[in-house]
């Protein structure tokens, strides 16, 4: 089944400045733990969250932070998912383009190029926790 | 018999999936010296991931293959020492399993996907960054896992 086109969607016109903040979705089962020089442990997610979508081959969504409604409105529906920030400038400073899309929702955006190991792992470090669901630690 | 770390894979109907790996080890002395600790916890998780439905990431994600758990868990079992740090052991939304490990800014990942080659990914503390075939470049993966090892020892608090 297709998904309903929001071709109308006014974000879909706005520009893609650097700072601009884009948010991903993670499920839980892709956290995963670091452990740091000092022997400190943290959450953060697998370099596989940066991964294009398996369903139908179109390239990693995530949504404009100021377009999509808000982090309530990305995670309906996704319970125990966490979300990560990274900016517009540091995807590009890892080779990629950014392209809104009609279709995912409002401030739907795909990152789109080729996410070698090296270039997701880029991803994971330049990103940072939004939000995190609780029992997370 | 020999005494063998036993893998016995019962594959049911494919109705019947998740299939459990139903490890059992045969504990002969050669084996509980060299096998990991965390092998069992490996094996646990490894059942869990199998019970992962369609789209369980949101956007699609197959279901974990059975054919890349065993892939993973013989993997381990052939290449892990005693000393080898606990993997982190992901699902991939393509439904493969990725093995990771993370200490100490190093950063280490294998990854077995349904389709196409089994390929790592080693970024060092000093940028140095490499990747490729793990089957290719085994003494390579080889020398990576077992200076994991020594890198993990660094890290633990002195008793």
């Amino acid at each position: 089944m297709n998904e309903p086109s929001q071709a109308d969607d006014p974000s879909l016109q706005l520009p893609l400045p650097n700072d601009l903040i884009l948010w991903r979705r993670v499920p839980k089962e892709k956290f995963i733990r670091v452990t740091d020089a000092d022997g400190s442990t943290r959450v953060r997610p697998s370099s596989d969250s940066f991964a294009d979508n398996s369903r139908d081959g179109s390239s990693m969504s995530v949504f404009d932070s100021l377009a999509c409604g808000g982090l309530s409105t990305i995670c309906e529906g996704h319970e125990g998912f966490g979300v990560v920030g990274l900016t517009v400038g540091q995807i590009r400073e890892a080779g990629l383009e950014i392209v809104r899309t009609p279709t995912g929702g409002p401030g739907h955006c795909e990152i789109v190029g080729k996410k070698t190991g090296s270039i997701k792992n880029k991803l994971v470090k330049s990103s940072s926790w939004v939000f995190v669901p609780e029992q997370t630690g | 018999m020999p005494d063998l770390l036993i893998v016995e894979a019962k594959a049911e109907t494919a109705a019947s999936r998740p299939v459990s790996l139903g490890l059992s080890m045969t504990a002969s002395s050669a084996i509980e010296f060299t096998s990991p600790p965390w092998l069992p916890a490996a094996e646990k998780r490894i059942n869990a991931l199998l019970k992962l439905q369609y789209n369980w990431d949101g956007e699609g994600a197959a279901c974990v293959s059975f054919d890349c758990a065993m892939g993973a868990f013989s993997f381990l079992f052939s290449n892990s020492m005693h000393e080898t740090p606990a993997p982190q052991l992901v699902p991939t939304s393509a439904g493969g399993i990725q093995v990771e490990w993370h200490i100490n800014e190093t950063d280490f990942e294998i990854r077995f996907d349904p389709q196409g080659p089994v390929t790592y990914f080693y970024s060092g503390a000093a940028g140095r960054e490499i990747e490729g075939d793990v089957y290719e470049e085994l003494s390579t993966v080889g020398s990576l896992l077992r200076a994991l090892s020594t890198r993990n020892e660094r890290t633990q608090p002195s008793r």
